[in-house]
């Protein structure tokens, strides 16, 4: 037995200092540790919104959700609801939209952020591989697990794949720069901050114009009338959640300059949003019709500073029961 | 539950603290069965009703084989265990690919029919749950093991959570004792089995998910044109990648049994540093390899007959072992490749008279050279999606892909460089027993080898990828 304690000692002596130095390092060179998002932790909210005791709000869409809503303040305003945050970076939503109709332990209200491009049917399947992991992989086990995680990865910087031992190896191999310094951070609920002290804007509109660039200045759209027809499925997928005694709320987000021409060219509103309500049988609000929301403040023509939050949801949450009491 | 997650951290330290109270030896393994009920069921609750169905009807089917007299008797009831566990496995492992066939088969022959496609999931360790429980049924039947009447131990036998996901699979001869002579942690079995659960998940956790894996996915994807050196790279890294992910589950479940007082059988044997494809199966997955060649290969006949029946009851064996990998054609390649081979070893042995010279080092090494790069072009079945992506990576591994050369990425070079690292550790413990020498180890080395393995795995955070043997 002594043998067995003096090694574990000499063991959790050697890993304190190997682990140790690295993490000290990192932090030397002001990196901080954070929640990183993952399946896992996406199916841990999802596995939340038919248990949280309250009606709940699904939230979803893409980055100007994840990163623009505040839960806090939507909990205040809205007592009875509880938020769930299943937004996903980059991935426009109907995949979950299409899984929220097919539960039918939920009957919430949902916040889809959504766009002319993310009601294009080539987007639909973007958030599936989250959908399908929640509904075949995700387990007990992997819920205690996760929450765990989330308490190492709030904690060690080690943690974050871009300091593990092998991409140290890659980079100094490969002499790359040291490893990206994030201007957002999650919570373990999944509520995005983004933080434009840290970051230039301007990056996100020379992406932008080199997107654009690639298609001649012109983004490639589908036929009003295709996209219309396709909406027919979605509505069926409305009214299943409105047969539930829940709510279905598209909503355009605000944007700006180049991002905003881009959206007019490809998508004119009268011809796709404005006809979006009557299409889906479901709510829509448009950023553009509550001056307010449409002259908010976005750093990067389409994002909004974590310190703006508060108030945007205010305000959103202000445009949405103006028009139908939450 | 996953042995590289931390939701078993806290399972097994906990298990282990109540294992340590003064209970008796029924308490215990009341213990241990509702432990393995958890192992599993925080993964599956319906699947566990699944596991414990199954085992109980083998249970019971096994006292109706031990309580017939009349040989006839016995045999039916032998057929019908044999019958629920290969209809379980089939229904869960293999229906969607039979209705698929089925459904080609009709179609080349002018016939329109739509196969029903069965959303059906598959329950974690079917495939070596069945195996042992049959095996189990098979020994009562042959009269080699006597029959047990306690259904708590028999289901905890099944169900014993080290090996119940992805084996080894263990013999009901190897068990019976360890379920009837009470069992104890000891502190020799704890300082072993810590050992060898770091090995493992050192194994899977820094090699198979970290250096491996991500190599080896960018060569095997549906329509691309690797060139020569992805290829390479790609299949190096899996032949890497599927080693440290098995043998490092394989290594966790005898360490984690090793610390309850359990022996489990070995299941690698440094398989890199085979010479000849016999032996490349006498170090791979033993325990599969020896259950095929006990409960299949010997009933077909074995090597009792003429060379060419003896070929086809190899052949028959490996290309029914490939498919219990997976229910697809591609591992049926992979294994009717693997058979090809050791029947060619077989001919050859049998031709050549056994010169001295064909035992000198330098021949035997070529030949294990040999058998490594076999064995590596076999593994492109057993990892490519379909048979064009094989067909690709084969062709460019022979330099006459579509792709131009393209330069290997640095990650590629260190999965070589690990690579090759595990090939000559292969050759120098070729003939290690690693228990007995992780046993011997003074307390500071161990201590210093512990912590250095913990922390390659503390830095090495990742997707946290499943074991690849899960899905078999």
């Amino acid at each position: 037995m002594k043998r067995l304690l003096f090694s574990a000692l000499i063991a959790c002596l050697t890993l304190a200092l190997t682990a140790g130095a690295v993490e000290w390092h990192w932090r030397s060179r002001n990196y901080l540790p954070g929640i990183i998002d993952s399946q896992d932790l996406w199916a841990q909210q999802r596995a939340r919104l038919t248990r949280t005791g309250k009606r709940p709000i699904a939230l979803i869409g893409a980055s100007r959700t994840l990163y623009s809503v505040d839960l806090q303040v939507l909990r205040e305003r809205l007592p009875a609801y509880e938020p769930v945050m299943l937004a996903l970076d980059a991935n426009p939503a109907m995949a979950s939209l299409r899984d929220l109709a097919a539960d039918q332990d939920f009957d919430g209200v949902v916040i889809c952020d959504i766009d002319g491009l993310g009601l294009w049917r080539i987007t639909w399947e973007l958030q599936q591989a989250y959908v399908a992991h929640y509904h075949r992989q995700w387990t007990i086990s992997r819920d205690v697990h996760r929450r765990m995680l989330n308490v190492w990865q709030q904690h060690a910087l080690i943690s974050r794949s871009d300091f593990s031992l092998l991409r140290s190896l890659v980079r100094w191999w490969n002499k790359e720069a040291e490893p990206f310094r994030p201007h957002v951070r999650l919570t373990s609920m999944r509520e995005g901050f983004i933080d434009y002290t840290l970051t230039d804007t301007s990056v996100h509109r020379r992406e932008l114009e080199a997107h654009l660039a690639k298609y001649g200045g012109k983004l490639p759209g589908p036929v009003p009338a295709q996209w219309l027809a396709d909406l027919a499925e979605v509505r069926n997928w409305v009214q299943a959640i409105q047969q539930r005694g829940g709510r279905v709320i598209f909503y355009a987000t605000p944007i700006s300059g180049l991002r905003r021409q881009v959206e007019e060219a490809t998508y004119p509103r009268p011809q796709f949003w404005d006809r979006l309500a009557d299409a889906t049988g479901a709510q829509t609000l448009h950023a553009d019709d509550v001056p307010a929301l449409r002259d908010f403040p976005l750093p990067d023509e389409s994002h909004i500073d974590y310190r703006d939050k508060p108030r945007y949801t205010a305000l959103l949450i202000d445009a949405l029961t103006a028009r139908t009491p939450l | 539950m996953q042995f590289d997650s931390l939701t078993f951290v806290v399972f097994f330290l906990a298990l282990m603290a109540l294992y340590q109270l003064p209970w008796s030896w029924n308490a215990r393994k009341w213990l241990l069965l509702v432990a393995s009920f958890v192992f599993y069921g925080a993964w599956s609750p319906p699947f566990l009703l699944l596991l414990i169905a199954s085992a109980s009807v083998d249970w019971w089917l096994s006292l109706c084989i031990a309580g017939s007299t009349s040989p006839p008797a016995r045999r039916r009831w032998l057929i019908v265990s044999i019958s629920a566990n290969l209809g379980l496995l089939g229904f869960f492992k293999y229906g969607n690919f039979l209705n698929h066939n089925v459904a080609t088969l009709l179609g080349a022959l002018g016939i329109d029919w739509q196969a029903p496609s069965f959303d059906i999931l598959l329950p974690i360790g079917i495939s070596f749950y069945t195996f042992q429980s049959l095996s189990y049924c098979i020994d009562v039947y042959r009269g080699q093991v006597p029959v047990q009447r306690s259904l708590r131990d028999y289901v905890l036998f099944v169900a014993f959570f080290p090996q119940l996901v992805a084996g080894p699979i263990v013999r009901y001869s190897v068990f019976r004792e360890q379920l009837e002579q009470p069992r104890r942690s000891t502190a020799d079995g704890v300082f072993v089995g810590i050992s060898l659960m770091l090995i493992g998940l050192f194994q899977k956790i820094v090699l198979a998910d970290s250096v491996f894996a991500p190599v080896a996915d960018t060569g095997f994807v549906i329509g691309a044109e690797p060139g020569v050196a992805l290829a390479w790279g790609a299949t190096i890294a899996f032949s890497g990648q599927i080693f440290c992910d098995f043998a490092g589950y394989s290594m966790c479940a005898i360490g984690c049994a090793m610390m309850l007082g359990f022996y489990l059988p070995d299941n690698f044997r440094s398989p890199y540093a085979a010479i000849g494809f016999s032996d490349f199966w006498r170090r791979w997955h033993i325990s599969l390899s020896s259950w095929l060649r006990d409960y299949l290969y010997v009933p077909l006949g074995g090597s009792r007959g003429s060379s060419l029946f003896t070929a086809r009851n190899m052949m028959l064996t490996m290309v029914l072992g490939g498919l219990w990998h997976g229910a697809a054609w591609t591992f049926v390649a992979w294994g009717a490749f693997h058979g090809l081979w050791l029947g060619i070893e077989r001919a050859a042995r049998a031709a050549m008279p056994n010169h001295a010279w064909l035992q000198a080092a330098p021949l035997r090494w070529l030949y294990g050279l040999f058998t490594l790069l076999v064995v590596m072009w076999a593994w492109v079945w057993f990892r490519a999606p379909d048979f064009a992506t094989a067909s690709k990576v084969h062709m460019a591994l022979l330099g006459l892909g579509e792709t131009a050369h393209v330069a290997v990425s640095n990650e590629a070079r260190i999965a070589m460089i690990a690579f090759a690292l595990l090939w000559l550790t292969h050759w120098l413990t070729r003939s290690l027993d690693l228990r007995s020498a992780l046993s011997r180890l003074p307390a500071w080395c161990a201590g210093l080898f512990w912590g250095l393995l913990l922390g390659a795995i503390v830095l090495s955070p990742g997707a946290g990828r499943a074991f690849i043997y899960f899905q078999f």
